[in-house]
C-alpha cells in the first residue's frame, strides 16, 4: 500500500535554504513530500488557512516577529500541528524556549548537509506520529475538570477515557464541547456526573471519534458547575446520613423526605484568562464589568486567604431565592457563572 | 455593642468548625472573636475590610449578598451582608463539611437589630 503524500510548510526567508532543503526532500523520497514554502510569519499563517499540512519546519531567526513568540501563536491557532525548528544558533537556551513553546524537535542548519538521513527520521517521524497513540497520565492533584477544561479551552475533539477503582467510562469531546458520556448502562449527563465525581483513577486522550449518537449539549462551564455541585451535596448527604457514635443497633429513622426539584436554569457565563482576556461569554450584558468584578474578587479573596492563612481561593458561591452565582477564583482562570433558581 | 449584636457574637464563636468570627457595622467599625491561637484579632479585622470590599463590589455588580460562601485551600469564609454595608463572617474550619448551622446563624444576623 503506497504512503500518501504528506504536505510540509517549510518558513524561512532564506530562499537558498528552502530551495536546497526542498531539494534534498524530494531527492531522498519522491513523491512522499508535497513542499510549501513561505519566506515570513504572515505567510506562513495565510497557507496554513489555505493548505491543511502535516509538518512545519520553521526558522526562528526571522525579522520582524520573534520566532519563538510565532511558535507560540502556531501552538494555539493550530495545537495539533507537529512544528521542527530549524536554527542556525542552536544555543541551549534557544533550544528551551523552543521546545517549551510547542517545538517538536530543534535541530541546526548547518548539520543538513552531512546528516540529512537522520534528519530525514526525525522529520518523518514527527510528521508520521498520530494521535492515536493517546496520552496516559496519572491524576496527582489534577482533578477530572482540570481536564476537561484544558481540552475545551483549546477546543480540542478527543475521548477522554476514565477508570477508576469503581467505574470506568468514556466522556466525547468535539471542538471543545462535551456532547456524550458513557458510563455502564449510563449514558448522557448522569454518566458524565458519575464520572466526575470519581475520587481518583486513570486516563487516557484518545484521539475524537463520533459517539452512536450526542447526548450532551450543555456549555462546559455550567456542566462542570453541576457536577461540582452534585459532589458538594453528596458529601453533605453522606455526613448527615453518618449514624452518631454510639448508636450502634439502633432502629434507623425514616428519611427526611426529598428537598424541592429546584429547575435552575444558566442565565449568564464569562470566562477570562489570568490577565482579563475574554475567553467566552453568553449573554452578559456588560462583559468588562463582569471582568472587573472577577479580578476585584480575586485580589480580595487573595488577601483574605493570607491574613487568615487559609491558602488559595477557589471559589466564592453567592445563593439568593433568586439566583446563584459562582465564581472561580483559579491563578489561570476566572469564571462567573449566574445561574436562576425556580422553585419548581 | 447592642446586647443582641453580642450574644450572636457569642453563639457563633461557639460554633463547632468555627475558627474566628466578625461582624462589620455600619459605620465600618469590626468586632472580631477568635477561636484559634494563630488568627488574632487584627488579623480578622483586617480580613473583614477585604470581604466587605469583595461584598461592596458584588452589592455594585447588582448580585444579593444574603448567603456567600468562600471555598479556600485550608478552609471556608461564610458570609452575610446587608445592603447599609453592616455584615457578618465565620472562619470555618476546611474539616467542617456541613455548613447549615453557619448560614442558619448568618440568616439570624440579617434579622437582627443592631
Amino acid at each position: 500500500m503506497s504512503t500518501p503524500t504528506r504536505h510540509i510548510l517549510l518558513v524561512d526567508d532564506d530562499v537558498a535554504f528552502t530551495g536546497l532543503f526542498k531539494e534534498f526532500l524530494l531527492a531522498h523520497r519522491p513523491g512522499a513530500w508535497r513542499v510549501h514554502t513561505a519566506e515570513n510569519y504572515m505567510t506562513a499563517l495565510s497557507c496554513l488557512k489555505e493548505q491543511s499540512v502535516d509538518l512545519v519546519v520553521l526558522d526562528v531567526q526571522m525579522p520582524i516577529m520573534d520566532g519563538v513568540q510565532f511558535l507560540s501563536l502556531l501552538r494555539k491557532s493550530h495545537p495539533n500541528l507537529p512544528v521542527i525548528v530549524f536554527t542556525g544558533h542552536a544555543t541551549a537556551e534557544n533550544k528551551q524556549a523552543c521546545l517549551q513553546n510547542g517545538a517538536a524537535l530543534v535541530l541546526n542548519k548547518t548539520e543538513i548537509g552531512r546528516a540529512f538521513d537522520k534528519i530525514y527520521a526525525a522529520l518523518e517521524s514527527v510528521a508520521t506520529t498520530t494521535a492515536t497513540e493517546g496520552f496516559r497520565g496519572e491524576l496527582r492533584q489534577v482533578g477530572l475538570p482540570d481536564v476537561l477544561q484544558m481540552e475545551c479551552l483549546g477546543r480540542k475533539s478527543s475521548i477522554l477515557e476514565i477508570s477508576g477503582r469503581d467505574a470506568a467510562g468514556k466522556i466525547f469531546i468535539q471542538d471543545g464541547a462535551i456532547i456524550h458520556a458513557e458510563n455502564g448502562a449510563r449514558q448522557g449527563e448522569p454518566a458524565l456526573f458519575n464520572l466526575l465525581g470519581l475520587r481518583g483513577g486513570e486516563f487516557r486522550l484518545k484521539p475524537f471519534t463520533k459517539p452512536p449518537k450526542q447526548t450532551i449539549d450543555g456549555h462546559w462551564e455550567s456542566l462542570l458547575m453541576e457536577a461540582a455541585r452534585l459532589q458538594d451535596e453528596a458529601a453533605g448527604a453522606a455526613a448527615a446520613a453518618a449514624p452518631p457514635a454510639g448508636t450502634a443497633g439502633a432502629t434507623t429513622e425514616p428519611a427526611a423526605p426529598a428537598p424541592e426539584a429546584v429547575e435552575r436554569k444558566v442565565e449568564e457565563i464569562v470566562l477570562c484568562s489570568a490577565t482579563g482576556e475574554v475567553l467566552y461569554e453568553y449573554q452578559a450584558a456588560a462583559v468588562e464589568r463582569r471582568v472587573r468584578l472577577l479580578e476585584i474578587l480575586s485580589v480580595k479573596s487573595a488577601a483574605v486567604g493570607k491574613t487568615l492563612f487559609l491558602g488559595a481561593a477557589d471559589r466564592l458561591e453567592n445563593e439568593s431565592s433568586e439566583s446563584r452565582v459562582v465564581a472561580l477564583l483559579w491563578p489561570e482562570r476566572k469564571l462567573f457563572v449566574r445561574v436562576a433558581a425556580k422553585w419548581s | 455593642m447592642s446586647e443582641a449584636l453580642h450574644m450572636w457574637l457569642q453563639q457563633a464563636s461557639a460554633k463547632p468548625g468555627v475558627l474566628a468570627c466578625g461582624v462589620r457595622c455600619a459605620d465600618r467599625s469590626i468586632i472580631a472573636r477568635s477561636n484559634h491561637e494563630k488568627l488574632p484579632i487584627l488579623r480578622i479585622q483586617q480580613a473583614l475590610r477585604e470581604l466587605a470590599e469583595a461584598v461592596h463590589a458584588l452589592q455594585h455588580n447588582h448580585l444579593a449578598t444574603e448567603r456567600l460562601r468562600w471555598k479556600f485551600e485550608a478552609g471556608k469564609v461564610c458570609c452575610s451582608a446587608k445592603p447599609d454595608g453592616t455584615m457578618a463572617a465565620l472562619v470555618v474550619s476546611k474539616e467542617t463539611e456541613d455548613l447549615t448551622e453557619c448560614e442558619a446563624l448568618l440568616a439570624d444576623f440579617l434579622n437582627l437589630e443592631l
